[in-house]
């Protein structure tokens, strides 16, 4: 009994905290509509700032407003120059506030170094002890805090006009934009008080997790597994749903060390509350936004060189640059081989999805783990059951292809932002849990294969890239691709005429995970040793972005988005640290000045 | 196909939308449904095309009970809707459009089309579609995005991508929405010669009671919810409890179980 409420008290102190990133996240919900991934690094940022001038240069009520301030302003500017320029374009802004988040991160590596260092509590005392029961003071004040959070965004929610207003937008957007209340105004003010926030909760975990660049990943996605399980357009049920993902941790943790098993948990737990609640256990249902990906609201002139020529002109010259670049790189040696080689790998990934997400606008975040399925299948045939590496590629496209559509399936009822969440806690599970057991990659040791030429990789990494770019252009301008269009901008349309959406929906992922496990398989060859971060859930961030900055639209723009992120470290040699600012750069330019990604600058205006 | 509707009650929560529906439809026939803002119109047609899932009652669409069964299912028995917004593939072409509504009729799956199966079938979904837009005047602009399309051509489209799919049933919600009287005019004109030809049973929802006129002989009122009052037009305008409910009098003691208030 007394383990029990002492791991459900401290279950509850880290769950205060999930819950004020997750109020934090589904006042920003409620009032934009944005899903942001930005928070951790406000957290972060306001974390670092108090904790550098307290208590060595400043006192409590100097540094804890200071560092507030910086968080809020980092959120207010945020808002100014990426999410307003950007108009309404849902998954768009969230792949927006991950590269503004891995700028900032970089930013405080950057000042403070990538060192974590412990900090002392806040208070020390008193401690109290209830019989057996022992309640570290630190882990009180947070409660207490948690609670005051509540109690005060409670308060100003129904007392102040903004306040009134947040909550009448998640009513009905447009009757309070007729009623005179600005958007605008509104989105700053949920920007500001999301990211205070964060900043809280940064700081206030500091002492638990220590001061890190990068400790806040953790809390902010724990945050957003409590905010989807609670529902995102329930304030309380954001909270409530983090103070649960806290306790549930805690128990977790208690009975188990097994690495991962706290990220599995949660993702069983997440996509089992969202298949009976797709709107989480106290959120209501909202309208089906169309056109997840629609472009942004700002209209540049769009420089359109090659928009003249004719698709299968294009699509020809396309091909003829693909081929001239791997003669090339393969008469250069193994080096540019390799380079080449991981470059058409990608270049596959991209083009799964170009069919997942710009064909059938699902946005999956975990797409690197299903790159996983394929590549521990090849490593895993190759090297324990003596199979000859190329017969494993289909394998491991098989394989991936059963995975995804594992995902595909609750996509009947999961839809939108809240789908691309729980492929992200897919990724994560994987990576943390199903890539390190013992049977898949033997723990922390890895999977060897044999050591391969790159230039034999490259052809066979090329063909797949020729099959991918075919396959894909058929399904796109046959029936199977404008099911998945019709989809894509409407899904009661889509049933409307007829189109089994469900079914249309495990055609895209099953077909985008064959694809994505088949170039999974190559990139195992080309690693040679498989450990569970070479398929990490930061690899799957960085797959969205190197499609969105080639072009969801089409198979050339994903490849070309493909070639020009495994080109960048090269050009960057030697200045490697700076790959995730540029990384980032790019993808912020390119969803505010070209919606349509580069493949913008040489197809037709729609 | 004939269309019966059973004691159908639609819930959002507290609020009954449609509270205890029935009528019947003969295969062929027009009938208008018409009714106050809020009266459940829309509704009625979501659960019979199966949007909404009814709290009770029967939808019965020729000889089968079609209650329990899938948006899409309807959809591929020729039960066809329009929609009051939306209802096109806004960055597709018209002539796309009018291919992409009849594709879930193909016997050729997504995966064969890709590998060059089926491509007499496809060849045969653009010849349909090309002529219905032929035959509403439309050619001229097959190959033109839906989104640049001015409203009223937009409408057009939507009924050219509605007739396409060779209806049984037609669901028509709100067809003028948006059009002046010399477009609305046009568009009645195209929508009778379209139903003649097809032959469907249509239900027809508008605010222009002459376009509901000129369509349909036979009237369905609703309010509330509740249906009103069933019949031919002359018999229905001259019903006390659908003045009422479109004037907002007090209904007298007789009318008050038909025409409950929400006050």
């Amino acid at each position: 009994m007394t383990p029990l409420v002492q791991f459900t008290v401290s279950g509850l102190a880290a769950g205060g905290l999930y819950a004020m990133v997750a109020l934090g996240l589904a006042l920003l919900y409620q009032g934009t509509r944005v899903l942001s991934f930005a928070h951790g690094a406000y957290a972060t940022l306001a974390a670092y700032v108090f904790w550098d001038l307290y208590p060595a240069h400043a006192a409590l009520p100097v540094a804890l407003p200071t560092a507030l301030a910086v968080a809020v302003a980092a959120g207010i500017v945020t808002e100014r120059l990426v999410i307003r320029p950007l108009g309404p374009s849902l998954l768009t802004a969230v792949v927006a506030t991950l590269a503004v988040g891995d700028m900032l991160t970089f930013a405080v590596v950057k000042v403070w170094g990538t060192g974590t260092r412990t900090v002392a509590p806040l208070v020390t005392r008193p401690t109290v002890i209830v019989g057996r029961i022992i309640l570290p003071a630190h882990r009180l004040l947070i409660l207490a805090v948690a609670a005051g959070v509540a109690a005060a965004m409670s308060l100003l929610l129904r007392r102040s006009r903004f306040g009134l207003a947040v909550r009448a937008a998640a009513e009905d957007p447009v009757a309070l934009r007729l009623r005179g209340v600005s958007p605008t105004a509104m989105a700053t003010f949920a920007w500001a008080a999301s990211a205070g926030l964060s900043g809280l909760a940064g700081i206030l975990v500091t002492p638990i997790l220590g001061l890190g660049p990068f400790v806040m990943t953790l809390v902010l996605i724990r945050a957003f597994t409590g905010a989807l399980l609670g529902g995102l357009t329930s304030l309380g049920g954001a909270m409530a749903g983090g103070l649960l993902v806290g306790v549930v941790e805690s128990h977790l943790q208690s009975r188990t060390s097994y690495p991962g098993a706290v990220e599995a948990a949660l993702f069983a737990v997440i996509v089992a509350v969202l298949l009976l609640r797709p709107h989480g256990l106290f959120g209501r249902p909202e309208p089906v936004r169309p056109a997840p990906f629609a472009g942004g609201g700002r209209r540049l002139p769009r420089p359109r060189p090659l928009a003249g020529l004719a698709a299968r002109r294009r699509a020809l010259l396309g091909a003829g640059l693909v081929g001239t670049a791997t003669v090339a790189a393969a008469a250069s040696g193994e080096y540019w081989s390799f380079v080449a080689a991981v470059a058409a790998t990608y270049a596959v990934v991209g083009i799964s999805m170009f069919l997942l997400s710009g064909l059938a606008g699902q946005l999956s975040l975990g797409h690197a783990a299903l790159m996983g399925l394929g590549g521990f299948t090849a490593a895993l045939l190759t090297s324990r059951a003596g199979w000859p590496y190329p017969v494993t590629i289909p394998a491991a496209a098989l394989v991936a292809a059963v995975g995804a559509a594992a995902i595909g399936v609750p996509a009947f009822r999961i839809r939108g932002l809240y789908l691309a969440v729980a492929t992200l806690a897919f990724g994560i599970a994987a990576e943390r849990w199903l890539f390190r057991l013992t049977a898949v990659s033997g723990g922390s040791e890895g999977v060897g294969l044999p050591p391969m030429s790159a230039r034999s990789l490259l052809g066979l990494s090329v063909l797949l890239l020729a099959g991918a770019a075919v396959l894909a252009r058929r399904v796109a301008a046959t029936r199977g691709g404008s099911n998945l269009r019709v989809l894509h901008h409407d899904e009661t349309l889509a049933a409307s005429w007829g189109i089994n959406t469900g079914r249309a929906k495990l055609f895209a992922f099953t077909l985008s995970g064959l694809l994505a496990g088949a170039a999974g398989g190559v990139y195992a060859g080309l690693v040679g040793h498989l450990t569970s971060e070479v398929f990490s859930a930061e690899r799957s961030i960085t797959l969205v972005a190197m499609a969105i900055v080639g072009g969801l639209g089409s198979v050339g723009g994903v490849v070309a988005g493909a070639v020009l992120f495994s080109l960048l470290p090269e050009v960057l040699h030697g200045a490697a640290q700076w790959l995730t600012l540029v990384d980032s750069a790019i993808l912020l330019a390119v969803i505010l000045l070209l919606p349509g990604g580069l493949a913008q600058l040489w197809t037709p205006a729609p | 196909m004939s269309l019966e509707i059973r004691h159908l009650t639609v819930r959002f929560g507290g609020l009954t939308a449609v509270d205890d529906v029935s009528f019947a439809v003969e295969d062929g026939d027009i009938v208008g449904l018409i009714g106050p803002n809020g009266a459940g119109k829309t509704t009625l047609l979501n659960a019979v095309s199966g949007f909404v899932a009814p709290a009770a009652g029967r939808v019965i669409a020729g000889d089968r009970d079609v209650t329990g069964l899938a948006a899409h299912r309807r959809a591929q028995l020729g039960i066809v809707r329009t929609f009051q917004h939306g209802g096109l593939v806004d960055g597709a072409t018209v002539l796309q459009n009018c291919i992409m509504a009849q594709q879930a009729a193909m016997r050729t799956g997504p995966v064969a089309a890709a590998f060059g199966w089926g491509a007499g079938e496809a060849k045969a979904l653009r010849a349909r579609g090309e002529d219905v837009l032929t035959r509403l005047g439309l050619e001229a602009i097959a190959g033109d995005a839906v989104g640049t399309l001015s409203h009223g051509r937009r409408k057009q489209v939507e009924l050219a991508a509605a007739f396409v799919r060779r209806p049984r049933l037609l669901l028509l919600d709100e067809p003028s929405a948006g059009l002046d009287p010399a477009e609305t005019g046009a568009m009645a004109d195209r929508l009778t010669a379209l139903q003649h030809e097809a032959g469907c049973t249509t239900v027809v929802i508008d605010h222009d009671l002459r376009l509901v006129r000129r369509l349909a002989r036979r009237i369905i009122v609703l309010s509330f919810g509740h249906l009103l009052a069933d019949g031919d037009w002359d018999d229905v305008v001259a019903d006390p409890a659908v003045v009422a409910a479109y004037l907002g009098r007090t209904p007298g003691p007789a009318e008050t179980h038909a025409a409950p208030r929400r006050h």
